[in-house]
């Protein structure tokens, strides 16, 4: 069954790039339009999109990009000359770093938290989570990001603006490298989290609710169970179970959120590649970005598939 | 017994000399922390074209010529050079100790390698027009090791100017495709520092070259961080973790409020102003365009998106060239909306009572003004124009475009173009020579969008360039400016300053002036 | 007590909408309009005549604040409606034809493995950015939910008894696909659209950020926030102002969607 999604990716993911590849090559003005210098002449215009392989028709340039990938080469960066692969792989780091402790950290916020409102439903505990954490997913990202630098960094000094590394801390390497790095990334990891707890607190909220309503729960209060060993014992393993499930259904999101969050802290990851890629119109980075992002995404989704079949052998495959 | 009196005595004067230049200000040993407001793309000097790439570069590499504080050519590799009478041929010496940062020689075969690749077609690269005259390149060659022999096909003034372009070595790049060449993010040096470590989007780490040819640089590493948004640089330079900034007006009093902090202001090379589409039939009247020259007040719109930090402008060369006009010879424009409407009137258009707008033929006198994304300044200039022009009776409205499609819209080959007027800014180079901007030949294709067209200018522009005596070229510019600003294909705007913050502890910088700062940076120092 | 702040919200958002558009009527009121002449020093902090202050170039916020609503509103509002129509017109079709099943859905996987934000950006930077584009571009990726929500709810419909017993009757597929199924598919697709405004109105000022949205001297909420945060030092109400419209705007709609949904899901349990 695996083998089967995984043969079905493939013409999706062809799909994916070719659509990809039309929109961008049917733009108006292309990178060579980037570059309005008056020392360019139109003799050298030309010779540049030539040499960039742009006057080709379309679906030619496209097969030529395909043939390439299949081979493990990407192409080289218009802006850099730099192989697409190698900098996206090296972006590739940090970006996971971030995803990952984000979403660590995520769970151990609102596991606890989604069942505990779920538990005790329409207290007020519910309703002041609640309330709060809408807001905290109706608050503008980028907003938030910069508020949070102006207020913790700036103001108070506690952290770094933005970066990844610093230099200095760099050279002397070990355990000064990492707590820099983790210094870097408490704000943007706090924006991060505080768009995301509503979300997944009510998936939680909802998983135990409908666990608490399952008929072996309800017999075991028949039987005198006392609520605090139904919760502990029986209902938070079964609500547990999803967590494989959110991390696939959830990747999508962190990674398109990435773009936003790396942006504004100048994390040097996939996200900020994308948007300054775009910019430039650099579309060998764009494309292979593209490739990686929806590969990514789709390994997620097939992670969460898997993890939902085998938590519930009931669903039909559909 | 009085000579050795004195000779302690001089000696102890030097001594107490000593000692006290060294306890007021000590040398530090920390490192010089700027910014690149963007990633540079590649560090090679013939293929580099954004800014951040050339500010690594300048720190790194070196031409055959260098240009000093006062805007002059300076040698830099160069040892002497001769010209023939034709001015057609030059020969340049170069220095015999100048090394590559890997311990090779610099050689005339790096001169006459830089060039070849530079010409070939296979290059991706904006500068071959640089060195292409009348269509015609110029031919380097190798006389003996150090000596290059350059034929122009014309003589061209701004030639030497174009030598100050880095060198790349052969002995690395032969052989190899220069587009894509590792060389590009790990270039060796022929300047005062060497590039150690490129974090990509987060910093990159210079470190002096002691093999440098010149004098040895006085800071031993240099920090250049990464960071693109504006906001955040500021920050970073409140929290003091980098030197020096460039900033932007607005944030001029707040930056003053910094203790231990200098603040520079100079005037640049630029200037930014507003461009009619000659072709288009309102425009192309020459009493619509001086109608709303008068509409604009200049001095209210420097002092608003400026706060004073720039100067209004009158004509297509900046004040710090040496070729910019005399006081007698500038075209001003005062701030006379009455003018306007009467110029307006005289153009043959009537203001219609009801909508207070200028009509004529049935048609409200309404135009487009496009311009790119990305320059705060720019768009806060055009909003006010709107603002202005609609006090006389003029609708304007606003389109802020992407620079790639802003690009296409103004520099492709259709004709008429089709835009109406753009608002943009120039960026002028050393050399006066504006041939590219103004001369009818670059219409449509080439960046004389407007398509403005006068035979004296066109030949002043060709005069310009082959008149080799400064002082004879100062009266051609001086001269073909002063047509340019009578005929009113443009209205210059201003005349924006450079305003930069820096930490009281960087020391060794240089006049103040488009050269930059830290023009000489051998002599950049940091004390405690 | 939820209810009432249901009704709250909506009272706000209605209020909000109809005073934004009425300001288009009123004669002489033109809330970008500054004298040129006049030297403005900077934005002005919140006074008796400006009740949130002023931007950099003089003009009051609330205003402006107040006439990027009917645009940051309709973007929403316009965007949704594209992305519901064409979300459920591909559901229905994917649900109740089988044929058609496998590419639709195909389709949606696709779209799906794009990451979204990354797809808009790369749009709008092809595209020269205005309302227009904007709203297209949300619109032309924001569907795939609605379909698949679309396709779930006609599969299981099409199961159920009344569904068969109308087929066995002979009732036209075109009736039955709009009295009886739709009606029904509906009600989750009514919740996640007020999700989906929520979320337009925030990718749209995520867009303004980049400067790929509705362009000056238009205001929108987006806009106004990417024109203010190089004064969040100096001025920090151009940035709360339309920041706190924006929250609260989208807090509004979640709330509303929330008690929908709860609305909804008691009505279909009976």
């Amino acid at each position: 069954m695996v083998l089967k999604r995984l043969l079905g990716a493939i013409p999706l993911l062809v799909g994916i790039t070719f659509l990809s590849f039309l929109i961008m090559r049917l733009a108006p003005g292309d990178y060579t339009s980037m570059m309005m210098d008056p020392r360019m002449t139109q003799a050298d215009m030309a010779a540049l999109r030539e040499n960039l392989g742009l006057n080709q028709p379309i679906w030619m340039q496209y097969i030529k990009w395909l043939k390439a990938v299949l081979q493990g080469n990407l192409g080289y960066s218009y802006v850099t000359g730099k192989p697409v692969l190698g900098l996206i792989l090296e972006r590739l780091g940090p970006t996971l770093l971030m995803s990952v402790v984000s979403l660590v950290l995520i769970l151990v916020i609102t596991f606890p938290l989604g069942l505990l409102t779920g538990a005790k439903r329409y207290s007020a505990f519910d309703g002041w989570v609640t309330v709060l954490s809408f807001i905290g997913q109706s608050l503008p990202t980028f907003w938030l990001g910069m508020i949070l630098i102006l207020a913790f960094s700036v103001k108070l000094d506690w952290f770094p603006t933005s970066g990844y590394l610093d230099p200095m801390a760099e050279v002397m390497g070990g355990f000064a490298s990492i707590k820099n790095i983790a210094l870097h990334m408490v704000l943007p990891m706090l924006t991060i989290v505080i768009g995301s707890i509503a979300g997944f607190t009510r998936y939680f909220r909802f998983g135990i609710i409908r666990i608490l309503n399952e008929d072996y729960i309800k017999s075991a209060k028949a039987r005198g169970l006392s609520d605090k060993r139904i919760l502990f014992k029986h209902a938070f393993k079964n609500a547990a179970l999803p967590i494989v499930t959110l991390l696939g259904l959830e990747l999508p999101g962190l990674i398109s959120g990435s773009f936003v969050i790396e942006y504004i802290f100048a994390w040097p990851g996939m996200g900020q590649l994308g948007i300054q890629s775009a910019f430039s119109r650099d579309y060998p980075v764009l494309m292979g970005l593209l490739l990686m992002t929806s590969v990514l995404i789709l390994a997620g989704n097939l992670l969460a598939d898997l993890g939902y079949r085998w938590i519930d052998p009931r669903i039909k495959h559909s | 017994m009085k000579k050795a009196l004195f000779a302690v005595f001089l000696g102890g004067l030097i001594l107490l000399g000593l000692g006290c230049s060294k306890s007021s200000s000590k040398v530090s040993d920390t490192p010089l922390r700027l910014v690149l407001k963007a990633e540079p793309s590649n560090l090679n000097s013939i293929l580099h074209t954004d800014v951040p790439s050339a500010e690594v570069i300048g720190l790194i590499s070196n031409g055959l010529f260098r240009l000093n504080s006062n805007l002059e050519l300076e040698p830099d590799l160069l040892e002497s050079y001769t010209v023939s009478d034709d001015g057609k041929t030059f020969v340049f010496h170069l220095k015999k100790n100048a090394k590559w940062s890997d311990g090779h020689p610099i050689t005339a075969e790096d001169v006459v390698f830089t060039f070849d690749t530079l010409m070939s077609p296979k290059t991706n690269t904006v500068r071959r027009g640089l060195f292409v005259i009348e269509g015609k390149p110029v031919k380097f060659k190798a006389l003996d090791t150090y000596t290059v022999q350059a034929t122009l096909p014309e003589p061209f003034a701004p030639f030497l100017t174009n030598m100050s372009m880095g060198l790349i070595p052969k002995h690395i790049l032969q052989n190899t495709d220069i587009n894509t060449a590792t060389f590009n993010q790990k270039p060796i040096s022929t300047g005062p520092f060497n590039l150690v470590v490129w974090k990509p989007s987060q910093y990159i780490l210079l470190e002096r070259n002691d093999l440098y040819f010149g004098s040895r640089a006085k800071v031993k590493k240099i920090i250049m961080k990464i960071i693109p948004d504006s906001n955040t640089q500021l920050m970073a330079y409140q929290k003091d973790e980098v030197d020096e900034l460039q900033i932007s007006p607005k944030d001029v009093d707040a930056v003053k409020k910094l203790p231990n902090r200098v603040l520079y202001r100079y005037e640049d090379l630029q200037y930014t102003y507003l461009g009619f589409n000659l072709k288009k039939p309102w425009f192309s009247n020459f009493l619509v365009r001086q109608a709303i020259a008068y509409a604009i007040n200049k001095p209210a719109l420097v002092q608003t998106v400026l706060k004073g930090y720039g100067k209004p402008a009158d004509t297509p060369c900046a004040p710090v060239s040496w070729a910019y006009p005399s006081a007698d010879q500038l075209v001003k424009y005062d701030y006379d909306p009455k003018k306007s409407e009467a110029l307006l009137v005289q153009a043959g258009f009537k203001r219609n009572p009801k909508t207070q707008w200028f009509e004529k033929d049935g048609k409200v006198f309404e135009f487009t003004l496009i311009t790119n994304k990305g320059n705060p300044e720019r768009e806060k200039t055009a909003e006010i124009l709107q603002q202005a022009l609609k006090q006389v009776g003029i609708k304007m409205n606003i389109q802020v475009m992407e620079w790639s499609s802003f690009v296409k819209m103004i520099t492709g080959p259709k004709d008429p173009k089709p835009f109406d007027a753009v608002m943009l800014g120039w960026a002028l180079g050393t050399d006066p020579d504006s041939y590219l901007t103004w001369h009818s030949s670059q219409y449509p294709a080439g960046f004389n969008f407007v398509g403005y067209k006068n035979a004296k200018v066109d030949s002043l522009l060709v005069q310009g360039r082959r008149e080799m005596d400064q002082k004879k070229r100062k009266a051609i510019y001086q001269e073909m400016h002063k047509l340019i600003a009578s005929d009113l294909p443009y209205i210059f705007l201003y005349y924006p300053e450079v305003v930069i913050s820096i930490h009281k502890r960087v020391q060794g910088l240089s006049k103040p002036g488009p050269a930059g700062l830290m023009n000489r940076i051998e002599e950049v120092h940091l004390i405690e | 007590m939820k209810l009432s702040v249901t009704k709250v919200c909506i009272t706000y958002l209605l209020l909000l909408f109809l005073v934004s558009i009425a300001m288009v009527f009123i004669p002489g009121l033109d809330v970008n309009a500054f004298d040129p002449n006049v030297v403005i020093t900077g934005p002005q902090s919140p006074s008796l005549t400006h009740w949130l202050g002023t931007d950099d170039l003089g003009r009051d916020l609330l205003l402006r604040c107040l006439d990027g609503a009917k645009i940051s509103l309709l973007v929403a509002l316009v965007s949704v409606t594209i992305s519901t129509t064409i979300g459920t017109l591909l559901g229905v079709l994917a649900g109740f034809f089988r044929p058609l099943d496998a590419i639709v859905m195909r389709f949606v996987d696709m779209m799906m493995a794009i990451p979204t934000l990354f797809l808009i950006l790369i749009l709008q930077v092809i595209l020269t950015p205005s309302i227009w584009t904007v709203v297209s571009v949300i619109g032309l990726t924001s569907w795939m939910g609605t379909t698949r929500l679309v396709r779930a709810e006609v599969l299981s419909i099409k199961e159920r008894v009344f569904v068969k017993a109308a087929t066995a009757r002979g009732i036209p597929t075109s009736r039955l696909l709009f009295k009886h199924v739709l009606p029904h598919a509906l009600n989750p697709v009514i919740v996640s659209a007020m999700l989906g405004m929520g979320s337009a109105i925030l990718i749209e000022s995520v867009l303004s950020f980049l400067g790929l949205g509705v362009q000056p001297p238009y205001a929108s909420w987006g806009n106004l926030l990417e024109n203010s945060l190089k004064y969040l030092k100096e001025a920090p109400w151009m940035t709360l102002a339309p920041g706190a419209f924006i929250t609260i705007s989208v807090l509004s709609i979640h709330f509303i969607g929330d008690s929908l949904r709860a609305k909804l899901d008691v009505k279909d349990r009976a």
